[in-house]
């Protein structure tokens, strides 16, 4: 299984255009899901996804090890997020001083538009709130299915401070939902509306 | 910020791998606190939350194809009209060259019977499902009218070109303007052929004409 990805890769690595269609669509899932831990509020899922489609064409012939794919990826994915939050942060203010139009039009409501289910299209915005070291494990687990080595593994951390990150994650998550529903949080824990993570 | 022994708890709760001993720990906790069974509620809802959302905004990606160079040829279908080398007019300009390309069925391309790499060949009847194709010049646009009709069997030959006339432009470059008839063969299926027979009054309406079997091809 493994050689045959590898084989993949390398196709791909020479220009193989099917080989890149077949890793990017086995990949896609998973790009997405860094994505959404990393992008910054408001930013469409789609556009970033698209870059990370132009990186991976255009650089990944500079893959060295096939292992290396996934984390590649994801670190393109990181790039990707940041450098937009960055764009939209200087584009915000550029609005800011020359209309003194302080909202920004695009916003995720698109793809929240494509949510059926209510419960989650909060859950989607109120990940938004949570700083990305909480955002990552968490979302590594319940949309990747991820175990807490495998999460360990990919962000390069201990399985502890996982399974701290997923705990304190979950609770400030649950918070954020109970006072968008209008429920008063409970006392334990972090009740504040803004996050700091555990290095 | 280290999560409480609840949050914790809670959590393994979430993954299934609370143990018999985190559950007596939890139920202990609970009995000073009742709040806490709110917690794990909130929690589980908040997960099945997350799940669904990720389901369906996952799914969704699919929308996002990888965008391949003009004249690359790829097996998926264009979903998305892509950014890459094309911004500000430009994507208006891809937006009409799709639309060109759609109805007028030009721009299979030169390469459109070329194996891909990995061994793999595309078939010609890709209009659907090539990517876009930017054919920018007149001949490109008859070299894929010739490679796509050859290879569907619609082009059956390509008669000698007549001179209609010429003429020597006055420029004094020894140029001249040629004019000139191209004549191609096509072949089609049709499901009836028609006559055009006349009224006694004199208009004319198609007349179907019936067959069985026809050894020689008709004039259409």
């Amino acid at each position: 299984m493994a050689k045959a990805g590898d084989d993949r890769v390398a196709k791909a690595r020479a220009g193989d255009r099917i080989a890149q269609q077949q890793l990017w669509e086995a990949h896609r899932r998973w790009v997405a899901t860094i994505l959404l831990a990393h992008r910054g509020a408001g930013a469409d899922l789609d556009d970033l996804l698209q870059d990370v489609a132009v990186v991976f064409v255009e650089h990944v012939a500079e893959l060295r090890d096939p292992q290396r794919l996934r984390p590649w990826l994801r670190t393109v994915a990181i790039n990707v997020a940041r450098t937009h939050s960055r764009r939209e942060r200087v584009r915000s203010r550029q609005v800011i001083e020359l209309a003194a139009d302080p909202a920004d039009p695009r916003s995720d409501r698109d793809e929240a538009a494509r949510l059926a289910d209510e419960d989650a299209q909060v859950a989607l915005t109120a990940l938004d709130e949570l700083p990305p070291d909480y955002r990552e494990p968490i979302l590594l687990r319940s949309m990747q299915g991820l175990s807490q080595r495998r999460i360990a593994t990919v962000l390069g951390v201990p399985e502890t401070t996982v399974e701290n990150r997923l705990a304190r994650g979950r609770k400030l998550l649950a918070q954020v939902l109970a006072r968008r529903d209008g429920r008063a949080p409970t006392a334990s824990g972090g009740g504040t509306s803004t996050f700091a993570s555990d290095a | 910020m280290e999560p409480t022994r609840d949050e914790v708890l809670i959590s393994r709760v979430l993954d299934a791998r609370s143990g018999s001993g985190d559950w007596r720990e939890l139920e202990l906790m609970a009995e000073q606190d009742p709040t806490l069974w709110r917690d794990l509620g909130a929690s589980l809802r908040a997960e099945i939350a997350v799940r669904n959302a990720g389901e369906e905004v996952l799914d969704g990606t699919r929308r996002i194809d990888l965008p391949f160079a003009a004249n690359d040829t790829v097996r998926s279908t264009p979903s998305r009209i892509w950014r890459h080398g094309v911004t500000g007019s430009g994507w208006l300009a891809a937006i009409v060259l799709l639309c060109v390309w759609l109805s007028t069925g030009v721009g299979a391309g030169k390469d459109a019977a070329a194996p891909l790499p990995g061994g793999d060949t595309l078939t010609t009847n890709k209009l659907a499902t090539n990517t876009l194709n930017t054919t920018t010049t007149f001949d490109d646009a008859l070299t894929s009218y010739r490679t796509v009709g050859f290879e569907e069997g619609r082009l059956v030959d390509e008669l000698p070109m007549m001179v209609v006339d010429t003429q020597v432009l006055e420029s004094g470059n020894d140029q001249m303007e040629v004019l000139y008839l191209r004549r191609f063969l096509e072949r089609a299926t049709v499901n009836g052929v028609y006559e055009v027979g006349r009224r006694d009054d004199g208009t004319a309406v198609p007349v179907p004409v019936h067959f069985t079997k026809r050894t020689n091809h008709g004039s259409l």
